[in-house]
């Protein structure tokens, strides 16, 4: 099992992050609700993966991604369908669209494979930037535990505009009463179709961004050593070069 | 997002410590990381900004080109 210990790490690494990605990090390896520990393993290890390979240089570079053809450089036993989603999000984020998702969940995956699928893939890309970002080394990959998904979809989903519905903000069920608390932003609620999963991302924020009650009060810096306006200016900039608009 | 070599890395990590401490660097970091993570839940559900944030920010979207972004015009 691995332990977040950041202390190799040139700076003092407050605990709650470490917390927070080593939860996140060991329920990667566990079975989750659509895909088995090994997918999910296997996800991250794509995702790692990801940014060498040439078919999605060579899209980043063209004037459209989808006017350049060919294989991804892929090592994860995956379905195609899968590295195409992990490749796309993890090199060019910033040119997915709609009928490519469409494309990608009409009998390849399920909604709920694809919202898992991208949940571990962010925390993937939460945890590995982080420690590029403090100089510490990547973390081994989470061990793989046996099992199998739950399969369970939740109750009360609305379509709110997303590619896939969500959770309305005091829309969830008894299973979901404590997604929100009480308020789900708009990121909150855009992955909350696999609420399980959506609870390790969230938590994953809460540590290094803020809470959703200190994010809607633009006074607070979340008790952070930096201020609000320098926190906002870094996520802006980090926006940009990801060209995200939202 | 963190591109160009590990020693432009350590040389923008000291720009940091020496701009805002080292706890200052923690957490940019984090910030950094998070949004680099966010991003992508955002491009890739095709989540849209709620009607009240984007009566709000119109008129700095404009200005600085935001609305040529790929995703702005989504779905």
């Amino acid at each position: 099992m691995t332990t977040f210990d950041y202390s190799a790490a040139p700076v003092n690494v407050r605990d709650d992050i470490a917390a927070a990605q080593q939860k996140a990090w060991q329920a990667i390896g566990r079975p989750g609700s659509w895909l088995t520990g090994a997918q999910r393993v296997a996800v991250a290890a794509e995702v790692r993966n990801a940014p060498g390979c040439a078919v999605c240089q060579a899209r980043k570079e063209a004037l459209s991604p989808f006017a350049v053809e060919g294989e991804h450089d892929a090592i994860a036993d995956l379905p195609a369908a899968m590295i195409d989603v992990i490749h796309r999000v993890v090199t060019d984020p910033g040119r997915l669209t709609r009928p490519w998702f469409e494309g990608i969940v009409e009998g390849q995956l399920s909604d709920g494979e694809y919202i898992e699928l991208v949940i571990v893939l962010v925390l993937t890309v939460a945890v590995d930037t982080y420690a590029r970002a403090v100089g510490s080394p990547p973390w081994a990959l989470p061990e793989v535990v046996a099992g199998e998904p739950t399969r369970v979809r939740p109750e009360n989903l609305a379509d709110e505009g997303a590619y896939v519905p969500v959770i309305p903000s005091g829309g969830a069920g008894p299973a979901e009463a404590d997604l929100y608390n009480p308020f789900g932003p708009n990121i909150y609620r855009a992955i909350s179709l696999v609420p399980d999963q959506a609870r390790l991302f969230y938590g994953i924020l809460g540590a290094q961004y803020m809470a959703p009650k200190h994010v809607m009060d633009s006074a607070s810096n979340g008790g952070r050593a930096i201020s609000r306006p320098q926190i906002e200016l870094i996520a802006a900039r980090v926006s940009a070069l990801n060209g995200c608009f939202f | 997002m963190l591109d160009g070599g590990e020693a432009r890395l350590a040389a923008a990590r000291a720009a940091v410590i020496d701009a805002v401490g080292e706890a200052g660097l923690v957490d940019a970091a984090a910030i950094a990381s998070a949004f680099n993570a966010i991003d992508r839940v955002a491009d890739s559900t095709g989540m849209p900004l709620s009607d009240q944030v984007l009566e709000e920010t119109a008129d700095f979207r404009e200005e600085l080109g935001l609305n040529d972004f790929l995703t702005a015009g989504a779905p």
